[in-house]
């Protein structure tokens, strides 16, 4: 089939149609949560008819979960490129905060919601935070077996770092009201969490 | 790509199986001899990594290994 025959040219249109669906799916969700986005104000910010969203996504659930996972795939992508450089558990870490920070709007809300989502979305949760965690968890273990950081059991420090972070995120009226919690806090949140894991150095074990 | 058994990104030749980029699942889901693991091992591993390193409870690892599986092409042939 050449690129240029009927066939593969409506391919291509349908391919854009339905990247187009998930791109405006992905604003809305951003701006009123997902509970809120209704697949008839996707169809419309997309310039599509509202049945063209249900040739793509055969409910509104699924179409929902696909903005969880096309986001699941964006931070998964940016981690796995930093795992394969062995970096370590600092640049691991600071690479998931930028990743959150330019999607922290959809998952602000991916968090505050999440109880009440389908239960479709359980699994497409756990399919980023395990992506993750898989990356932090070898950082760590390297870190660990260098001796840079102490030992710690990986699930604590990789939900003790979650937990520190979604905090921000979730409460960002609070830290940084109108504005980024993760542009405007991350870099003391990455230096505070590293502090705590840190091995002692020599200069500050002379100091007890 | 992505592994057909797990899903994680296939990036560089050391995250196929043996090294082999025409393998279509990971190192973690194969043998050392580069064969793909059974579902139940799959299973096992995915049910035991989710709680390493997220503390989920048991019930909920294995639940949520099983969902992942279940959109893998390569167990797609499983009730």
């Amino acid at each position: 089939m050449s690129s240029h025959s009927p066939e593969s040219q409506r391919a291509a249109q349908k391919a854009e149609t339905r990247r187009r669906i998930l791109e405006h799916a992905r604003r809305l969700c951003a701006r009123r949560g997902f509970a809120r986005t209704r697949t008839v104000d996707v169809a419309k910010a997309a310039r599509v008819s509202h049945g063209s969203v249900f040739v793509h996504f055969p409910s509104r659930e699924a179409l929902m979960a696909a903005v969880v996972g096309e986001m699941a795939r964006e931070i998964t992508d940016a981690l796995h490129a930093l795992g394969s450089q062995d970096a370590p558990l600092r640049e691991v870490l600071a690479k998931h905060l930028d990743c959150l920070a330019d999607r922290e709007d959809e998952l602000r809300w991916l968090l505050l919601e999440a109880p009440l989502l389908p239960k479709g979305f359980d699994a497409e949760w756990v399919g980023v935070q395990s992506a993750v965690a898989h990356h932090i968890a070898e950082a760590a273990a390297r870190d660990m077996a260098a001796g840079r950081i102490r030992e710690i059991p990986l699930h604590l420090l990789f939900n003790t770092w979650i937990g520190l972070v979604h905090h921000y995120v979730i409460h960002r009226e609070l830290f940084a009201p109108g504005r980024s919690a993760l542009k405007t806090h991350g870099r003391e949140l990455l230096d505070h969490f590293m502090g705590l894991i840190s091995t002692p150095t020599p200069k500050s074990r002379s100091k007890r | 790509m992505n592994c057909t058994s797990c899903g994680m990104p296939l990036r560089t030749p050391e995250d196929h199986a043996s090294g082999d980029v025409t393998k279509e699942y990971c190192r973690h889901c194969a043998h050392p001899d580069g064969q793909l693991k059974s579902y139940d091992e799959v299973l096992a591993g995915m049910t035991a990594f989710l709680q390493r390193t997220q503390g989920l409870d048991p019930g909920v690892a294995r639940r949520t290994a099983t969902a992942t599986m279940a959109k893998m092409p390569a167990w797609s042939g499983r009730a």
